[in-house]
């Protein structure tokens, strides 16, 4: 192991000086105050004037300060920058930014757990159909705090300061960012997120999914799993993956709604990886939150749970009962394209 | 009425049904029949529509409560099925209980879901309806939930503080006992002091206590068990003791040591914070998701569902009970009436049958008892006549019949014994044998009855016949028909008799004779009156024949003196007329014109006399002809008179044709004569009548009174002077001689001044001629 003498106070003194930046404009605009963990960020991009008007430019400028963050702990631990991506993502709304934010939280935790045995909590969600840029840039912020929070523990005295984006920017740009943050920090992780996060995903939006089937009282709502095959790799899962993110296309589309428009090179999905699924994963459970916060008194989902180590194979074979609620989900919306907003429940003839 | 004809000369009438007043036979059979098959076919409707509603009832009860009955149980027992099989995975874990909820769910659960659904349309109650749609919601959730306990129960997730505990404490852990290994290593390393020795024990004390609530911790994420808690919380106060005593003596730790304490520290607040996060979560409702799930989620699925089987299985349990029950009664209740209703249908049907059979046999009954006693020769009994229909009729026809019987009978009897009065009767058998004969019979051949019974008629024959007349007899009756003739039998005492026999034989199915019914009437005295008869003719023939002789010899003798008397008169006159004064002239003319009508009187005496004895025979003459020749000999007179003939078709006449020239020469003649101050206007008609032609001479002239309508007919008669019309008065003597040698009459209708019509008949021979027609078409 490699000794390293610790600079506790500095470190301390560092943290302390955010508080207290945070403290003063907590003090200026008390009325402005939301939750978030006890604790308060308020935005420093100046792009926003209070909370509520946080856009998705002071996400973004919050996210380069993440970003300068993690370029700090990577060259800290000595890992490389990951490549750069050729996917075509746009139409993003704050919803998907939301979700992928939440992954980059996740991995935020994980990392800070594996360097300081710092273990903090589930991100506790919002409803999907309350998802703005400030609970974003919550997220973000929580991220942000878990690296703070590693860089303490790393002794790493380097500080960033947030700066201020000119110009517009989108929740495309938000989501793009986060995913390249993902990708980073799955290079820092020492357990990645693998098959099986990726599995504990999928079968998160197949609770969505069988809720939007509910909407359909004939269906089956979860199909019987497709035969286990076996020597699948984190590619075919992500292929996979992308047909039923095309089915999800389709099924908005048929329903008068547009979603991100999330388009992966061919060379670049045959390598690609289980955290590059479990971005993917990501994205889908967030389009399916998004149309379940469509229905009225739809029940939520069960939740997301940890299967145990699973093999790509079984990840894959999972993905399958995703795409076959899928497909069953856009037969009916196919024959009820006004399935969102018609009250009561259809009966397939 | 009907008529049936029978040989065409026999036809017998007989009343049409359609005439029978008020009910007919047909009618009432038809009623009778009707009523019965009425009663019954009620009686079948009635049932039918029981038979009907109680197979409603029961496949109402086979389709409807019974399947949804026994579809309830079993998605009540697949329900069971399936929560024991989750809660034996969440248990065991062996696939099995996978396979038997799948099971249970497709093979009991949703067929019996598809089975109400498939009934459901059928109930009446909307809120069966609504139950059940109700039902496959919360079924549908139900297995859902199903899945995902299923899903979740042995996953690592299933259990988040083992998840923790294994994923994030127990690195930690490791870790912990790590730097607690790597600062008992430096500290050995260190020189040995007192406080060193504690700093080391301090070390490798936490190092055992760290162990130990690793653990405690590990057995209470398992057991959840309250003294592993406390054990585990004693283990991390004792740790963070250590640390607290051993961060008194920080000032003692190399900087290498001071490094790993703080780390160590840290660890360690991690380790507790997550400890802290395992106890919290074993705690929880929600330690273990699939069994939270189970009794949070699927458990109350379950029970709403299990209720809503059980409330549905108890409705159609009960309903089903009711059905049946009221199946069973209403069976009851049906083999009940339907025996009442055979009983009945029995008892009407014999009611109306034997009042129906007695209204119409009875009748039918005295009919026959009335033929039995008409049989036994009692036409006297009157048959009452009690309904207007056939049988009514049938009555009242059996008594009219009864009575023409009986009168028939009167009349035979009368006629028979009028018979019996004037006629001989017998009886034979077809061979001849006598089986009947009468008083005459008896009276006449003077043999007794017992002396002819059984006897054929050769006890009378009298063998004045020939053989030939017999055998004729016998061929004749033989054949079937009549005979009749004369026969000369011969009686007891050997006297003849004559007797007019008409045989008639009675023919027997086989169209042959059965017996022989004569018929003789006694004609002995006609015979012996024809006898004298002839004989009289003979004599007054014999006595015309001289006499007509006798005329025309003296006609015929007499010309010769008159002639000499009027030549020689003449020859007076010629040769001495001139010596003659005018009386001897005159007187000489008398004795001219005297002879000369003597010898027209005797010219027309000796025709008279002629038509009796100088006639032809009969033959076929044309009538037409006749009358032209007639005519033809009149000519002079018809033109001096200009005289009208107007004439009908004559038609053949049998009769001496030069005669019958004469008859119409001398009617028209006379015609002609008498026709005053008129213009002669003459018809010659001609009619059948009868057996005859009546042919008839009518004219316009002066006419006849008739008080002379006989006279005129008389020889020499005359109505008129010499002066006024010439004649001798012996034409229409002349006529009616001719007509009656020809066998007819003559005679006259007239009154004066308004012409006179003589008629004749002559009659009409129609051999040779197919009939009249034909006759004149030949003749024309």
């Amino acid at each position: 192991m490699k000794k390293r003498v610790p600079e506790t106070r500095k470190h301390v003194s560092n943290f302390k000086f955010a508080f207290i930046i945070v403290l003063l404009c907590l003090l200026a605009k008390p009325h402005q105050l939301l939750s978030l963990d006890d604790e308060v960020l308020l935005p420093v991009s100046s792009h926003s004037s209070t909370l509520e008007d946080i856009n998705a430019s002071d996400v973004l400028a919050r996210l380069d300060l993440v970003r300068d963050e993690v370029d700090l702990i990577r060259f800290e631990m000595g890992k490389p920058a990951s490549t750069e991506t050729r996917i075509q993502l746009s139409q993003a709304t704050a919803i998907e930014a939301y979700f992928q934010a939440v992954t980059l939280y996740r991995k935020t935790r994980r990392l800070a757990f594996e360097r300081t045995g710092d273990l903090a909590d589930e991100p506790k969600l919002v409803k999907t159909n309350q998802i703005k840029s400030f609970h974003v840039w919550q997220l973000v912020n929580q991220s942000l705090e878990r690296l703070l929070f590693i860089k303490e523990k790393l002794r790493i005295e380097e500080v960033n300061y947030e700066k201020v984006r000119t110009g517009t920017s989108s929740s495309s740009n938000v989501f793009q960012v986060i995913l390249k943050l993902n990708r980073q920090l799955d290079e820092l992780l020492e357990q990645k997120f693998e098959s099986s996060e990726v599995y504990q995903e999928v079968t998160h939006a197949i609770g969505y999914a069988s809720r939007l089937l509910a909407r359909f009282p004939d269906s089956k709502r979860i199909p019987d799993p497709p035969i286990l095959e076996r020597g699948k790799k984190p590619s075919d899962v992500f292929q996979k993956l992308m047909t039923s993110y095309e089915l999800i296309q389709e099924i908005a589309g048929q329903s008068g709604l547009q979603i991100v428009k999330f388009e992966v090179d061919k060379a670049e999905a045959s390598k690609a990886n289980s955290g590059d699924s479990y971005n993917l994963i990501s994205l889908i459970v967030s389009e399916l939150a998004w149309l379940h916060s469509k229905l009225e008194n739809a029940a939520p989902p069960p939740g997301s749970y940890f299967p145990g180590y699973r093999f790509p194979s079984h990840t894959f074979q999972r993905v399958g009962i995703l795409e076959a609620q899928l497909s069953l989900l856009k037969g009916f919306v196919s024959e009820h394209p006004d399935w969102l907003v018609s009250e009561g429940n259809f009966v397939h003839a | 009425m009907l008529k049936i004809e029978r040989g065409g000369d026999l036809s017998l009438t007989i009343p049409d049904p359609s005439s029978v007043r008020g009910k007919s036979l047909k009618s009432k059979l038809l009623w009778s029949h009707l009523g019965i098959a009425l009663v019954g076919v009620t009686m079948l409707c009635l049932a039918l529509g029981f038979a009907v509603w109680l197979r409603e009832r029961a496949l109402n009860l086979v389709d409807l409560r019974s399947p949804a009955a026994h579809a309830s149980s079993q998605a009540l027992s697949g329900l069971q099925r399936s929560l024991a099989a989750i809660r034996g995975w969440i248990t065991v874990g062996t696939p099995n209980f996978k396979l038997e909820r799948i099971n249970a769910w497709q093979n009991e659960i949703q067929p019996a879901i598809k089975s109400l659904s498939e009934i459901s349309p059928k109930w009446l109650d909307d809120q069966d309806q609504k139950r059940l749609k109700k039902l496959s919601e919360l079924l549908i959730e139900l297995e859902e939930w199903q899945w995902w306990i299923e899903d979740i129960a042995h996953s690592a997730g299933n259990q988040p503080a083992h998840e923790i505990f294994s994923r994030y404490v127990r690195p930690i852990a490791n870790e912990i006992l790590s730097v607690c290994a790597t600062l008992i290593n430096l500290e050995r390393k260190l020189p040995r002091s007192e406080k060193r020795a504690i700093l080391l024990e301090r070390f490798a004390d936490l190092k055992g206590i760290v162990s130990s609530a690793q653990e405690k911790l590990g057995d209470y994420v398992t057991s959840g068990n309250v003294r592993d808690e406390a054990e585990l919380n004693n283990s991390l106060r004792l740790a963070r003791l250590r640390i607290d005593q051993l961060s008194k003596h920080e000032h003692l730790f190399t900087e290498e040591q001071h490094y790993f304490f703080i780390l160590l520290n840290e660890r360690l607040t991690a380790y507790e914070s997550l400890a802290g996060q395992i106890v919290t979560i074993r705690k929880s409702d929600k330690w273990d998701i699939a069994q939270f799930w189970l009794s949070e989620e699927a458990l109350p699925l379950a029970a709403r569902s299990d209720n809503f089987l059980t409330s549905m299985s108890y409705v159609q349990a009960e309903l089903m009970t009711i059905d049946s029950n009221l199946v069973y009664e209403m069976s009851n209740v049906a083999i009940t009436v339907s025996i009442i209703l055979i009983c009945g249908l029995c008892f009407l049907a014999i009611s109306i049958s034997r009042r129906s059979a007695s209204q119409i046999v009875k009748p039918i009954s005295s009919l026959v008892k009335a033929t039995q006693y008409m049989a036994q020769g009692d036409l006297d009994t009157n048959i009452p006549v009690k309904s207007d229909d056939e049988i009514g009729q049938l009555t009242i026809s059996f008594n009219r019949m009864r009575r023409t019987l009986k009168e028939q009978r009167a009349q035979l009897e009368a006629q028979k014994k009028a018979l019996d009065a004037c006629a001989v009767v017998a009886e034979t058998d077809p061979h001849g044998h006598i089986t009947y004969v009468n008083d005459q019979f008896c009276q006449l051949s003077q043999f007794t009855r017992e002396e002819l019974i059984g006897k054929t008629h050769k006890v009378i024959n009298s063998g004045r016949h020939p053989k030939e007349y017999w055998i004729d007899f016998w061929t004749t009756i033989q054949s079937g028909k009549m005979w009749r003739g004369e026969i000369q039998n011969k009686a007891k005492d050997g006297t003849l008799y004559w007797v007019d026999s008409t045989i008639v034989p009675f023919l027997g199915p086989d169209q042959k004779p059965e017996k022989y019914l004569a018929i003789r009437l006694p004609i002995t005295e006609r015979k012996k009156a024809e006898t004298a008869l002839q004989k009289a003719m003979a004599e007054l023939e014999r006595s015309n024949t001289e006499l007509e002789q006798f005329a025309y010899v003296a006609s015929h003798d007499l010309q010769e003196p008159l002639r000499m008397v009027a030549s020689y008169t003449q020859l007076l006159a010629n040769r001495y007329g001139e010596v003659l004064d005018s009386t001897g002239l005159e007187y000489v003319e008398f004795a001219i014109d005297g002879a000369k009508r003597m010898h027209r009187l005797i010219e027309d005496l000796l025709s008279y006399s002629r038509v009796g004895t100088r006639g032809k025979p009969f033959r076929m003459v044309k009538g037409n002809e006749i009358l032209d020749n007639a005519l033809k000999n009149l000519t002079v007179a018809v033109k001096e008179n200009n005289a009208s003939i107007v004439r009908t078709d004559l038609p053949p006449i049998m009769g001496d044709e030069m005669q019958l020239i004469r008859l119409f020469q001398n009617l028209i003649g006379n015609a002609i004569k008498f026709h005053g101050n008129k213009q002669p206007e003459i018809h010659v008609l001609c009619e059948a009548q009868n057996g005859d032609w009546i042919i008839s001479v009518r004219d316009n002239g002066i006419g006849i009174n008739p008080k002379y309508k006989d006279r005129i007919f008389q020889i020499f008669q005359r109505l008129h002077t010499r002066d006024e019309y010439s004649g001798t008065g012996i034409g229409l003597a002349v006529c009616k001689k001719i007509v009656e040698r020809h066998g007819g009459k003559i005679w006259v209708d007239s009154e004066p001044e308004k012409g006179a019509a003589f008629h004749f008949t002559i009659s009409r021979m129609r051999e040779g001629f197919k009939n009249d027609d034909a006759a004149l078409n030949h003749h024309g």
